[in-house]
């Protein structure tokens, strides 16, 4: 039975972060004990990952999103919403979290060559034991030795690849089978290895002459793994020792050979950086610094790694480029900046590479609007949260100083709106539309339910921009009158322009708005009549980074054919995206049309990158040297009978989908070196009835991504409810 | 109807997370509240406190260390002679000995702060670390110190001293033997001696740098006095 006097929460936004805080509020464990209302602006939960339906029912994505499979928060939500949702499988395809996901283990990087070609690097990164979710097993992934035993073990298997590639090339019989595309390199008994004794092995391997060759390398980075296995205990200098040696050797062994292979080059460089960060990690005292991997924030991430050892090819290898490039680590979208903390490059890294289960990435099998957000709206209306769209928070009010008592903390007094629209006859808003049996979001707000609804489709309102204030009404919330405790859960870039009273009271938030940085992102999105192989891509679905800037990131995104309804099925889908450089940030409100520009920019950027670059990856999808064939794209709103009257210029671009980010909301978080320090905790108190959620919070990863956000989220649930315990939300506390 | 108050946030236990390796742990099975995480009395039995995996693997890492620089020196000795397959190896052997004592040096003053954590904290074991166990415990509850020893280097050049100390090394028997580099030609360094240091009340380890002593670094052992036991190394990284 719900409370009588329930404790009112409003959460402000509907991204990651605060359906996650009210997914834990709402939690039946509370026993109705909080009573939550969302307040989101337009007509669509996801912030940052809110995505629609568009003509054809093609899914439109703010960008591209993967969740690795490290997320074990995201995914752990997740799981347990489409447990509690209990969809049919007969009538929804998407009933279950495995319908929702697949696993995407390619990772793939571009590097260029000295003829100014790409070169593609594919690699298959095998998944920890169990899926993302699970729950976590004896040994915990999220330990500094867990990771330096897994880095040992990539060690050998890029060390194995690289003597692979060695043999296949000196080899006339040899194969054609791509090294990384192998799961595990076994590594057969060798009938002269001598004992098993480690320290034999370890002396042994420390004469030298032995690991001067691969095959005393590979060995030698076996003794790694065993001094790293967990139950191991060495002496730190015998392993930096050991490392040392490794690296000698290594680059005096490998360096001439992969010189001229890119493929091997790429191996290499791998190995240089791996055994640059087990270096470093020993090296800065990683391992016990209180501080863990935040003591090395201050470093941008390649100058952390030149530190320590690692070549300066490798540190500008496609491997770290497309490191920056996953989190957009370009200030102000500047491609001559590119700056990471080291901390926190190194802990996601880690992550990524040596906690992911199931898969490396897993690709979302609809909009994430779909998969996760629709059934994130559906679980929290069953459990009685309210949802109120149409609402732009346009101030937080603090109460005054003078009426605050003696040692009483400053409070949020009141929440003032803009309602952007009415709902006919009162009613609640429904947000959701039907794509064959499968709730989602559309790409546009019903107006048909809206007050004057046919009127803001005709003036065009777009009521997800910062610069179009038009609105039908006002609302003040008041503390104590309609809430108890403020979430937070907008994004950084929005904080200034809402939250002045929280900025002038104090000196972290004027410190946070100031140094943790934001950027714009960019995407486009086409639909190919062709399918990949006819395009020449023949490698497998995959997202590949580190290619030509902007738009450095693509992605196969084909297995959502059959989740649209096409009159024509497309042959192929892809997704790309990247930083946007600022312009001046943040525009003024009286510009209304930057969005606009800014908008055709990317449809710039879109149209030059067909032209000019596409041919790198698809060979045959030009006409000639600089020319797109753009007949291959899918207009929508064409008939398949009607082929006189065709487009079949770049001006066919404006079929297909591409956006700017551009909205102080939208803009992605950086992690810049030095800054992590100004981030604010959901935990934090100072103001005594809000707290904040959102991957811009600490809340340990320190980095923009979903699991960030959800972390986040649940870190301001624990602040109101005192509930999932900290120690429950997984590798929050970690080094 | 009911007067409502503003409620109030409890003050929270803290507001980051702990990024301390030594402190992290916790019950696997502790996750969304089922197992709550609970610390382990410190006076609990543990089966798996260190005690025999420690002097095992502290026991293997000095064995490791002699062989590595015995093994050094008999390669350095031998170079003439071309006694690996590679060329690529005896090119750059002293170039390669040379970096490998130098990244020793400049990691030892860590060396023994990390590996007390990695000693404490044992990551496989189940349950949340108890609070700070200030050493692990072996030999039926005796503290594992390793013994405090103060230096002085009489030397007109910079020098890097970096020693080593095997944990229970507490008596003042001990001698450190010549001191070599790699390269056979340079001299060995002899002139080294532990004496007491009356006011510190402990032992301390002399070393003089003679004028013509060549820059390189020189490594050896520590061994008990009575026993001949190894009990340390000790390095040293003279300036150009």
């Amino acid at each position: 039975m719900p409370e009588r006097n329930p404790i009112r929460v409003a959460v402000i936004g509907g991204g990651c972060a605060s359906i996650s805080t009210a997914f834990e509020l709402s939690s039946p464990v509370h026993k109705g004990k909080y009573q939550v209302t969302v307040y989101q602006l337009g007509w669509r939960l996801g912030g940052k990952g809110a995505s629609g339906r568009g003509p054809a029912d093609r899914i439109e994505e703010h960008g591209l999103h993967l969740w690795m499979g490290s997320y074990e928060n995201a995914f752990r939500l997740i799981r347990e919403c489409y447990a509690e949702l209990k969809r049919d499988r007969r009538k929804c395809r998407v009933a279950d979290w495995r319908d929702a996901f697949s696993p995407a283990p390619f990772i793939g990087l571009a590097e260029r060559t000295r003829d100014g070609s790409y070169w593609n690097f594919l690699s298959y990164f095998p998944p920890g034991d169990g899926l993302p979710g699970d729950p976590l097993g004896e040994n915990d992934p999220f330990t500094v030795t867990s990771y330096l035993a897994r880095t040992a073990s990539i060690l050998r298997t890029l060390l194995l690849a690289v003597q692979a590639g060695r043999s296949r090339r000196t080899s006339p019989r040899a194969g054609r089978e791509h090294p990384n595309l192998r799961r595990t390199h076994q590594r057969e008994p060798d009938n002269n290895e001598a004992s098993s004794d480690p320290s034999q092995r370890f002396a042994r391997l420390l004469g030298l002459g032995w690991i001067a060759t691969t095959a005393g390398l590979i060995e030698a980075v076996e003794m790694l793994e065993i001094v790293f296995a967990p139950r191991s205990i060495y002496p730190v200098n015998g392993i930096v020792e050991l490392l040392e040696v490794i690296a000698a050797s290594a680059r005096r062994q490998l360096e001439a050979i992969v010189e001229n292979d890119p493929e091997l080059l790429v191996l290499w460089q791998g190995i240089d950086l791996a055994m640059a960060s087990m270096r470093g990690i020993l090296r800065f005292g990683l391992v016990s610094d209180p501080r863990g991997f935040d003591a090395i924030n201050d470093y941008d991430f390649r100058e952390w790694l030149r530190i320590n050892g690692a070549s300066e090819r490798s540190i500008q290898s496609p491997l770290i480029r497309g490191a920056y490039d996953l989190v957009f680590a370009y200030e102000d979208g500047d491609y001559q900046r590119p700056r990471h903390g080291a901390g926190v490059a190194l802990r996601g890294a880690l992550r990524m590479l040596f906690s992911s289960r199931g898969a490396i990435f897993w690709k979302m099998n609809a909009g994430m609007g779909d998969t996760v957000f629709a059934p994130m709206y559906e679980v929290l209306k069953k459990r009685g949260v309210a949802f109120r769209f149409f609402h732009r928070l346009e101030r937080v009010t603090l109460a005054a100083p003078d009426e605050l008592a003696e040692g009483e903390r400053a409070y949020v007094k009141a929440l003032e709106f803009d309602v952007q629209a009415k709902v006919k006859n009162g009613k609640a808003y429904e947000p959701l539309i039907d794509v064959g049996g499968l709730p989602c979001w559309p790409s546009k707000p019903d107006c048909s339910q809206l007050i004057d609804g046919s009127r803001f489709e005709r003036e065009e309102w777009d009521f997800e921009s910062h610069w179009d204030k038009r609105k039908a009404d006002t609302k003040t919330l008041r503390v104590v009158d309609d809430f108890d405790f403020v979430v937070l859960g907008v994004g950084l870039g929005a904080i200034p322009h809402m939250c002045q009273d929280l900025i002038q009271r104090d000196q972290r938030w004027r410190d946070m708005v100031a140094h943790l940085k934001t950027v714009n992102t960019q995407a486009f999105q086409i639909w190919l009549s062709a399918d990949m192989e006819q395009l020449g891509w023949s490698d497998p679905p995959l997202a590949l980074s580190a290619f030509v800037q902007p738009f450095e990131t693509w992605a196969d995104m084909s297995h959502l054919i059959g989740e649209e309804r096409w009159k024509v099925r497309p042959g192929a889908i892809a997704y790309f995206c990247s930083a946007l450089k600022d312009q001046v940030s943040p525009r003024e409100l009286s510009d209304t049309n930057y969005p606009k520009r800014r908008r055709m920019e990317v449809r710039e950027n879109g149209i030059r990158y067909l032209n000019n670059d596409i041919v790198q990856l698809w060979p045959n999808a030009v006409r000639r040297r600089g020319e797109f064939k753009w007949d291959l794209l899918i207009d929508p709103t064409e008939k398949a009978s009607n082929r006189k009257g065709r487009r079949n210029n770049e001006a066919r671009f404006d079929s297909q989908y591409w956006r700017a980010n551009v909205n102080p909301t939208e803009r992605y978080v950086l992690s810049l070196p030095g800054t992590q320090k100004y981030r604010i905790s959901p935990l934090d108190n100072t103001y005594d009835n809000l707290t904040i959620a959102g991957d811009w919070t600490t809340c340990g990863l320190d980095a923009g991504c979903v699991e960030a956000a959800v972390i986040s989220g649940r870190l301001a649930a624990h602040a109101i409810s005192s509930s999932p315990a900290l120690e429950d939300i997984v590798a929050y506390d970690h080094p | 109807m009911s007067e409502r108050k503003r409620l109030h946030r409890d003050e929270p236990a803290r507001v980051g997370p702990l990024r301390d390796f030594s402190k992290l742990y916790r019950r696997p099975d502790s996750v969304n509240g089922t197992n709550p995480a609970k610390p382990v009395r410190p006076d609990a039995p543990r089966k798996d406190r260190i005690g025999g995996p420690l002097a095992e693997g502290v026991e293997l890492a000095y064995s490791v260390i002699e062989k590595y620089i015995a093994e050094g020196r008999r390669t350095a000795e031998g170079i003439s002679n071309q006694p690996y397959t590679t060329r690529a190896a005896t090119d750059n052997l002293q170039d390669i000995l040379e970096r490998v004592l130098r990244f020793q040096a400049e990691i030892l003053p860590l060396w023994i702060e990390t590996l007390a954590t990695l000693v404490r904290v044992d990551p496989s074991r189940n349950g949340f670390a108890a609070v700070a166990d200030a050493w692990p415990r072996a030999n039926g509850g005796q503290n594992t110190e390793t013994m405090a020893a103060s230096i002085e280097v009489v030397s007109l050049r910079p020098v890097q001293v970096s020693v080593e100390l095997r944990p229970n090394t507490k008596d003042q028997s001990l001698v450190a033997l010549s001191l070599n580099a790699v390269d056979s030609r340079k001299p060995a360094l002899t002139d080294i001696s532990f004496v007491p240091d009356e006011a510190r009340g402990r032992v301390k380890l002399r070393i003089r740098i003679p004028e013509s002593q060549p820059p390189g670094t020189y490594s050896g052992v520590i061994v008990h006095r009575d026993s001949g036991e190894t009990r340390g190394t000790l390095s040293i990284r003279i300036a150009d």
